[in-house]
């Protein structure tokens, strides 16, 4: 369960000004959600994901995970809530370019304090089930960018997370790879897993089962997707 | 920790290319330093031989002792308070290289009487002629003393003093010759750089029971060979160890330029900002240490080829290589420090957003 009340966020402009990027906003995220959030460039899309998840603390406003007001922990408890709580998916995967895929995913594994047996084995586990069993020792510059992609979905999932926050998952695929990632946060979310996607693709948001509209940082519209109501 | 270091070896691995180049460069200058030491220290050897055998730097001798009899070498039973040199060590600390005892008194040596000198605790089984009393004595190769004939070992060089009128031999030897149980003579062989005056001064004030003499022709010998050495090794020592540092920050800046997005990532899968520290310092300090290490072993080798100065001796006496690889390493933790401190604690978000 994830509860944001009320988060404002300014930042300070290059050329001098102040820019409102979130202007409270207030979301309530239940376990199970498939949430996609849209909105133009430069709404705040991917500022309220990342304050979710912990990496850029409000100007005003609280951010609830399980039960846990993120931004009254400390550093090293905020990184701890990261490992075990939220799951990151970017646009770019974000994969690291020296380690190899299986490396790569057993990462928040390790940093989580596990054993190297018990991170290789979650890892191997995950890269199997998501068709990258032959790419386990492969590094991320010899993988093709839906490949990347899954290996960035399985890092995200390692440590089992409350909830994984996805900033343009399909940004920078192919059409094909775009539909096996979504094919795979439909399967992941059918198994209960929480899962907000950010989004400025309309087709996408829609297939989700609810959508969150930003404009000027605020919240237009939050409404079942198209996808919810015709089923 | 042990996650940076294990994200540290796997981007040494990946990216093997840049760090050989950045060892190369931490043991060219490793190598340079440690050669340059050795060499030094080989020829501070050499020189301190040569100014041991003009003479110390400065000589004690008991009080009542006057300047003829210093002259003859005829100090005779006026003995030194024992634990003298113990106490000279200990008011000039860094600044002495050696304290050495002595007893010299006026002996029969073979039907004429001369200085005897006891010196060293080493087992000679025989004696030393000075240069001047050989010359006197003619070839031979036993000498009369003390009612024994004792077996002549070597002829010391000359070097110009009264000295060279004398017998050498172990200073338990030379008090079991002459019945006297103490030393009457310290002489004081001091560090490159130390002006005698001022230790001599230091002495006095101390309160010890000796009169101070300054040694004469020993010390600006003493100075003039050795400060030259001293100051032109730690100039030179200096601007590499400034070379390494500087090389170590100028890579450990580019990498984290180049490394920004990486680090966003690692702190978003839920890295503290000291693993991100380590991870980035682990690097350099690994660099630095190989570098150091390898660049120290290749240094005291190519010296010990190039200067027969260097021998065995002063390369295994001082641990060249783990003080050297020791000091790179944490060259290198102090210059990839404030870069690795600033990447830890940088916002990952706009890195995530450009990326």
């Amino acid at each position: 369960m994830i509860e944001v009340s009320e988060v404002g966020r300014t930042f300070r402009a290059p050329g001098g000004g102040i820019v409102q990027a979130l202007d409270g906003v207030s979301l309530t995220i239940g376990q199970g959600e498939l949430l996609s959030v849209v909105g133009a460039s430069g709404s705040g899309k991917s500022t309220l994901l990342f304050t979710i998840g912990g990496l850029s603390a409000p100007t005003t406003g609280r951010v609830v995970i399980d039960g846990h007001s993120v931004y009254d922990l400390d550093q090293g408890q905020r990184a701890a809530l990261r490992r075990s709580s939220v799951g990151f998916v970017f646009q770019t995967f974000n994969l690291v370019p020296y380690l190899t895929t299986l490396e790569n995913v057993m990462l928040p594994s390790l940093l989580a304090g596990r054993s190297r047996t018990e991170a290789e084995a979650a890892a191997v586990r995950l890269l199997e089930r998501l068709g990258l069993g032959a790419r386990l020792r492969h590094r991320p510059a010899q993988l093709s960018v839906g490949e990347r992609q899954r290996a960035g979905i399985a890092r995200s999932l390692v440590n089992a997370p409350g909830v994984i926050l996805a900033d343009e998952p399909t940004g920078n695929l192919d059409a094909e790879s775009a539909a096996e990632v979504m094919r795979l946060f439909h399967q992941l979310n059918e198994e209960g897993q929480t899962i907000v996607i950010v989004t400025h693709d309309l087709d996408l948001a829609e297939q989700a089962l609810r959508v969150v509209r930003l404009r000027s940082g605020q919240i237009a519209e939050d409404r079942p997707s198209l996808r919810r109501l015709a089923s | 920790m042990r996650m940076g270091w294990w994200l540290a070896m796997r981007e040494l691995r990946a990216r093997a290319g840049r760090a050989v180049l950045a060892t190369a460069v931490v043991a060219t200058a490793a190598a340079l330093g440690t050669g340059l030491e050795l060499v030094a220290r080989g020829r501070e050897e050499a020189a301190n031989l040569r100014v041991d055998g003009v003479g110390p730097a400065l000589r004690l001798v008991a009080r009542g002792v006057g300047g003829s009899e210093l002259v003859r070498l005829d100090l005779g039973k006026q003995l030194l308070p024992p634990g003298t040199a113990s106490r000279v060590a200990g008011v000039l600390g860094k600044d002495l290289r050696e304290a050495r005892e002595r007893l010299v008194v006026q002996q029969d040596i073979s039907g004429r009487t001369g200085p005897i000198i006891g010196v060293g605790t080493g087992e000679r089984r025989g004696v030393e002629l000075g240069s001047a009393l050989a010359e006197a004595l003619g070839q031979r190769s036993t000498l009369d003393l003390g009612g024994g004939a004792r077996p002549v070992l070597v002829v010391r060089e000359a070097t110009g003093s009264s000295e060279d009128g004398a017998v050498f031999l172990s200073l338990p030897e030379a008090q079991a010759l002459t019945g006297l149980r103490g030393i009457n003579e310290i002489q004081v062989f001091l560090r490159a750089g130390v002006a005698p005056q001022a230790a001599g001064a230091r002495l006095e004030a101390a309160g010890l029971q000796v009169k101070v003499v300054p040694g004469g022709r020993g010390a600006p010998a003493d100075e003039e060979l050795q400060g030259a050495l001293a100051r032109g090794r730690r100039l030179a020592q200096g601007v590499l160890a400034l070379l390494v540092g500087l090389g170590l920050a100028v890579t450990a800046h580019l990498d984290a330029s180049e490394r920004r997005s990486e680090v966003a990532t690692l702190r978003a899968v839920g890295a503290t900002a000291g693993t991100v520290w380590w991870a980035l310092a682990a690097n350099s300090v690994v660099v630095g240490m190989v570098g150091g290490a390898a660049g120290a072993l290749s240094g005291a080798a190519l010296a010990a080829l190039h200067d027969p100065s260097v021998a065995p001796g002063i390369v295994a006496d001082w641990p060249v290589v783990p003080a050297v690889a020791a000091l790179c390493a944490l060259l290198g933790a102090l210059s990839a420090g404030p870069t690795a401190v600033a990447m830890a604690l940088r916002d990952p978000v706009p890195s995530l957003q450009e990326s």
